[in-house]
């Protein structure tokens, strides 16, 4: 960490491991699906066009199932490997006593969130009989009534039923997840930055802009990469999505370059920040993050446009197929670089050197 | 309120280790890296214009301490009778939260998870030190930290800060009053190695 004896007192305890990294990706996963599969919905309802409510609503669907997943598996994270008293954590209502705390303000924005998430869920999926293997958790809890006998699926398509509020109510009702989305997500980046002063990489300002930007680029890569997986290219509007995800992209780009600049700019300890991110770092920033995460997408992206300027995509099965394959490859590498991203801002925490 | 805290000269310390060793022993702590308190030697220059000063580090007890402002659970006090801040870990539910948010790298975990760091020898033994009665009523609690006990050159001290201005350089006494929030600590400048050898040591 430091090269040469500077007279300043270099403290390198790091105390947060890769499970938080994996925490913040999975709760910013979440958060961007969960707005990816709301702006689908809203598509879809201000849409005239039939063709169009099929694929929207399987966006939906893969964006409410891919959140939840991500919520719980961010919460395993957190509390399985992180926690030195998970069972006391879930005391939340009773002992998290100081609400001026970050931790405090994003657990129930959490917890909210998740609980209009598992309606939402309940609604796209246990409600009617929806088609797309985005649907799969009913395959499943159709298994399981039938072989085992115990009526899951009927009791859930029944109080999905009971619960539904209408589709306006319901678009309303995702209108404040994805706000809670949005919340969740910028809450961990100003839970990092509460802190700022002693780890100068968690930029109080630039950390929430940045965890915004990525989240919901990798939410929308990962909501749309799996329906084109899953259920094709055709009606998913995806040449529209992946032009929105290069917007967001181009957005995260913008913030990073100001992130780096402001570490390069700063005090001793936001230099060695940007040392440590850049060089020892470098081959997970440059290669992960930058190249994998941000040009690769991008570059994809400018290649399919151009394809598909040129020639009609959908003429032969082998085209679409390569089409196919070739945004599920870009959406995968923006996932990747989300990951990339997260591993960093934990692994590069250092503490803010003292001076004697 | 008389706060209490820390008096540290690095002219005098020679990075023996013995504070360290000592909050080690008394507070019964065994458990891999975790240290309360730690000698930390700071280098300047190059050979053979090149200095190094020894610095002994722990909790310095904030005015206005940045973990307790972090904590979701309320779980680090700053006590009203003696402003030494405190841990129960009862209520810590180890998010680390406050490791980060404490800049001098003052709180631990150990292998049950929960925060812990220097109370100050608050009921002189192992324990969070929580609850314990205010250093002037009680009498376990008004035995001299084992850090500064066992310092052998006299560069650490503890007690009521008013009281360690008093025994202190203008610079320290100057430096400390310049800030109203931060660590309960009189510290004297370092004035480089040659100090060491000063016939007080």
């Amino acid at each position: 960490m430091m090269d040469s004896p500077d007279g300043l007192v270099w403290l390198t305890q790091q105390e947060y491991g890769w499970y938080i990294a994996a925490y913040l990706f999975f709760s910013g996963l979440a958060g961007g699906a969960y707005v990816t599969g709301f702006a689908a919905d809203v598509l879809r309802v201000r849409s005239t066009d039939p063709a169009v409510d099929r694929p929207m609503y399987s966006i939906t669907r893969w964006g409410t199932v891919l959140a939840l997943g991500a919520v719980g598996a961010g919460m395993v994270f957190l509390l399985v490997f992180h926690l030195g008293a998970p069972v006391r954590a879930l005391l939340f209502p009773i002992l998290f006593v100081n609400v001026g705390s970050w931790l405090v303000i994003g657990t129930w924005i959490i917890v909210l969130f998740s609980a209009v998430a598992t309606l939402q869920g309940l609604w796209v999926v246990w409600h009617e009989n929806p088609a797309g293997r985005a649907a799969f958790p009913r395959v499943v809890t159709s298994r399981i009534e039938n072989r085992f006998d115990v009526p899951v699926d009927s009791w859930l398509a029944r109080v999905a039923s009971r619960t539904h509020p209408g589709p306006r109510r319901r678009l309303l009702c995702s209108g404040v997840g994805s706000a809670l989305a949005l919340s969740m997500i910028a809450y961990t980046g100003f839970k990092l930055g509460d802190v700022s002063a002693t780890v100068p990489l968690w930029d109080g300002t630039l950390l929430p802009a940045l965890f915004l930007a990525s989240a919901l680029s990798i939410g929308l890569a990962a909501t749309v990469g799996v329906t084109v997986l899953f259920d094709g290219v055709e009606g998913t509007n995806v040449t529209a999505f992946s032009v929105a995800d290069d917007v967001v992209i181009l957005g995260e780009i913008a913030v990073l370059a100001l992130f780096l600049t402001t570490l390069a700019s700063g005090g001793p300890g936001a230099v060695s920040a940007f040392g440590l991110l850049t060089e020892e770092y470098g081959l997970v920033f440059w290669g992960g993050v930058v190249t994998v995460g941000l040009a690769l997408p991008l570059a994809i992206s400018v290649g399919l446009i151009a394809l598909e300027r040129r020639v009609d995509v959908h003429a032969s099965d082998r085209l679409r197929r390569l089409v196919r394959g070739t945004y599920t490859l870009k959406f995968g590498f923006v996932v990747l670089g989300g990951v990339a991203l997260r591993y960093l801002i934990i692994a590069a925490a250092y503490n803010a050197p003292l001076s004697t | 309120m008389s706060q209490w805290g820390f008096y540290f000269d690095p002219d005098k310390c020679i990075g023996c280790h013995a504070c360290s060793q000592a909050c080690t022993v008394r507070n019964d702590i065994d458990e891999g890296d975790v240290t309360w308190r730690r000698v930390e030697h700071v280098g300047e220059g190059t050979f053979p214009d090149y200095e190094e000063i020894s610095i002994s580090m722990g909790c310095y007890h904030c005015a206005e301490p940045e973990c307790r402002d972090v904590c979701p659970t309320h779980a680090l006090e700053k006590r009203a009778e003696d402003g030494i801040v405190t841990i129960e870990q009862d209520r810590c539910i180890g998010c680390n939260y406050c490791s980060y948010a404490c800049p001098y790298g003052a709180i631990q975990f150990g292998e049950d998870g929960l925060a812990q760091k220097c109370h100050g020898c608050l009921g002189s033994g192992a324990g969070d030190g929580h609850g314990s009665p205010p250093r002037e009523e009680s009498e376990t609690a008004r035995e001299t930290p084992a850090c500064v006990d066992n310092c052998v050159t006299g560069a650490l001290d503890s007690g009521p800060i008013n009281e360690l201005l008093r025994g202190a350089s203008t610079a320290a006494a100057e430096e400390f009053r310049s800030d109203d929030g931060g660590p309960a600590v009189v510290l004297e400048p370092a004035t480089g190695t040659e100090g060491v050898s000063g016939d007080d040591g």
